[in-house]
């Protein structure tokens, strides 16, 4: 079996960051020494995602405010709008509001220029970023705008700078009652997202319990499929796998931080149970609602879990 | 024994404006407070608008910022000048309740944090766009150490022409914007174990939950009020920001109001904010201490002028506010914090007067902003709050009041 891991979503800035970006909103720093400060604080997630091992390289989107910012920003359809709560946390993304019917997008840059290879890249899921939206077409036509004119101009242009794995973060099915025509539109977006796309598509479930849509889940089109652990019990998530488990084992939301031994049991009763082919570690969600050097810890204890992971399995 | 005049302020003006709690700090502050020089401009920012708003004996000020090193008597003479002048900023725009704009605090979270036990600052995590506040983990039992409100009430007490509410930040949204590491999971790690069942976790992680909101509800925020009405406060408001985080935990934020405030002396109102309000009820139904909820809405609102349901979207549930048993006042967000964008005072008529019609009683509303005003310029603040009064004098022509 293969074991991988990798680091997903918003990854938080450093005090350092924190503060440079303050300053320059107040006109005391320079944006020179803005543009330096992500440069350092890219090149510091890079050394630590190399150091810890993992098989991916994530750019952290440090720049991103949220996960829809840039989206909406590159999209001549959207415009970011009032603020919305990230689900049950104190973080607030703006909504994008819909103005408009040209949906054309133009993605000058998916990914940031000096992240090594193999890249992965993080998009919002087509069923959030339509409910997330405010105006527009019903939500059934949105989904599918969306996933063809937004999220696929950028997922083509982060493939042509060698993304090999798209995360998709979908939490809205295991949040929300999800409508049959919902999952349909769902399954349609996310085909149309991964045809020809050459690189493996992961949907990942956040936030909640994927327990009771797990038939659902499973018939979507994707080569890897993710649950987030802290809210999934191991025994819901049944047998006979035959794409690849994105295991969501370490808490993105708690300041503790696991032990390499619980992480790692807990990764490999979810592959034992699933029989998938293939295990992706990862956090339950971003780690962007953690202060950075606890997420830092994080990573390096998601490295370690998949190392052990990979080495318990090769003995297995 | 409490005053039953006191609690339910009979008599308050219909229409009645006030602020929310929050403006930014002058960079004369910030960079004084921090002992870093000051340039030419910025001690002309405090020189400006200290004659804009007939703050006295402002030049005083003046002079200390034209002073470098100072002392540490001068910078906090600069935080309480700060604060003198946000309390002239919100009385010269003609608000009917004020307050400082928080100027002597660091933070709404984490000023409370740091003058309470049991808590230990982990760094900084985003709110909002490039807003950050520095979180908290919950390591031992939470405690008051000294009541943290105390100093700037007595400073503007004395200094406040019209009367003072006081902004205090609630015990659900201390407990839910930090971390916890004693009374949930412990640890150990054992109870984070993610072998083990959600529904067995999360019950656990539930309880601990439970107990620590009550427990800074009864063990920290009440008695930091209860000084503070032995001070004199009459109005306080409780800021529960986070209180809909948690959508089945709405019950669990009622109760820890009730245990925050109940039997004390004081008009006591919460403020909600950026939330899907329609989580709140019925929850709010037991929330009888509470005789204000100021409440933000026009965040959602459209910028179009009109007065019908159809035309305000933004204040869709106020009907539900105006149905509580107890009939508490709603304190109508019409400002949107979060833009530059000025409401014109035709457009805060609109929403007044909808609010008006919805609850048939000019009584229950009062008018404010949606939020605390940190994110805005002082130039920006103060042209929505004139806007926003001059809005509530239409309304009151309008209405014949």
């Amino acid at each position: 079996m293969q074991v991988s891991g990798y680091l997903h979503g918003i990854y938080p800035r450093s005090e350092q960051l924190v503060k440079v970006t303050r300053d320059h909103q107040r006109g005391r720093a320079s944006s020179e020494e803005r543009e330096a400060a992500f440069a350092a604080d890219l090149a510091e997630l890079v050394s630590l995602q190399s150091s810890a091992g993992l098989s991916y390289f994530s750019d952290g989107l440090l720049g991103w405010l949220d996960l829809f910012r840039p989206l909406a920003h590159a999209c001549a359809a959207l415009e970011p709008a009032g603020l919305s709560r990230w689900f049950d946390t104190n973080s607030f993304y703006r909504v994008p509001q819909v103005t408009g019917s040209d949906f054309t997008t133009v993605v000058e840059r998916a990914i940031g220029p000096a992240t090594p290879f193999p890249r992965v890249v993080t998009l919002p899921g087509p069923l959030l970023f339509a409910h997330a939206c405010q105006g527009g077409p019903d939500l059934v036509e949105l989904v599918g705008l969306l996933a063809k004119h937004v999220l696929r101009p950028f997922a083509l242009r982060a493939r042509a700078e060698g993304a090999a794995l798209f995360h998709v973060e979908e939490p809205w099915p295991v949040t929300h009652e999800t409508a049959p025509e919902e999952w349909r539109a769902l399954g349609d977006a996310l085909e149309a997202l991964r045809d020809g796309l050459g690189a493996t598509l992961a949907l990942h479930t956040s936030f909640g319990d994927a327990g009771p849509v797990m038939g659902q889940l499973r018939k979507l089109p994707v080569d890897a499929l993710g649950v987030d652990l802290v809210f999934t019990a191991l025994d819901d998530l049944g047998r006979g796998w035959d794409v690849a488990l994105v295991a969501g084992c370490l808490d993105a939301r708690s300041s503790l931080v696991e032990s390499v031994e619980l992480t790692t049991k807990v990764a490999r009763l979810a592959a034992e149970q699933t029989g998938a082919p293939q295990v992706l570690l990862t956090t339950s969600t971003a780690l962007e609602l953690l202060p950075q050097p606890l997420a830092a810890a994080k990573v390096r204890a998601l490295g370690a879990a998949t190392a052990q992971l990979r080495e318990e399995l090769e003995k297995w | 024994m409490v005053n039953a005049a006191r609690s339910s302020r009979a008599g308050m003006k219909p229409l009645l404006t006030h602020e929310i709690g929050s403006l930014a700090k002058p960079t004369w502050r910030v960079k004084a407070a921090a002992g870093r020089p000051l340039s030419e401009a910025e001690v002309e920012e405090a020189r400006t608008w200290g004659a804009r708003l007939g703050v006295p004996g402002y030049t005083e000020l003046v002079d200390i910022l034209g002073r470098y090193p100072l002392s540490a008597e001068e910078r906090q003479q600069v935080k309480q000048w700060s604060s003198l002048y946000a309390l002239r900023f919100f009385e010269s725009a003609g608000l009917d309740v004020v307050y400082d704009g928080e100027q002597q605090r660091v933070e709404m979270y984490e000023w409370a944090v740091r003058h309470s036990r049991g808590f230990e600052a982990r760094g900084p995590v985003r709110s909002f766009d490039e807003k950050y506040y520095t979180k908290a983990a919950v390591v031992g039992p939470v405690a008051l150490d000294a009541p943290y409100h105390n100093d700037e009430f007595a400073f503007l007490a004395g200094a406040a022409k019209a009367t003072l509410k006081i902004p205090v930040t609630g015990a659900y949204t201390l407990a839910d914007w930090s971390f916890d590491e004693h009374y949930g999971p412990g640890p150990s790690h054992a109870a984070a174990d993610l072998a083990v069942r959600p529904a067995e976790r999360l019950a656990k992680r539930r309880a601990g939950r439970r107990q620590l909101v009550l427990d800074i509800a009864r063990n920290v925020v009440r008695p930091n009020i209860e000084a503070l009405v032995q001070l004199g406060a009459t109005w306080v408001q409780v800021d529960e920001p986070g209180a809909s985080t948690e959508a089945d935990e709405l019950e669990l934020f009622v109760e820890s109001f009730n245990a925050t405030v109940e039997g004390l002396d004081a008009y006591f109102s919460t403020h909600l904010c950026f939330s899907d309000y329609r989580l709140f009820f019925p929850a709010l139904e037991k929330m009888t201490a509470c005789r204000q909820f100021c409440v933000g809405f026009a965040n959602d609102d459209s910028r179009d002028r009109g007065r019908s349901a159809e035309q305000r979207p933004g204040y869709e549930i106020i009907s539900r506010f105006r149905d509580l048993p107890y009939q508490p006042a709603l304190g109508l967000g019409v400002l949107d914090i979060h833009t530059d964008f000025i409401e014109p005072p035709e457009l805060v008529a609109d929403r007044v007067v909808h609010a008006v019609e919805v609850f048939g009683d000019p009584s229950r509303v009062h008018v404010c902003p949606d939020c605390g005003l940190r994110t805005r310029t002082w130039e920006v603040a103060y042209a929505k709050l004139r806007n926003m009064v001059a809005g509530v004098q239409l309304a009151r022509q309008e209405l014949g009041i």
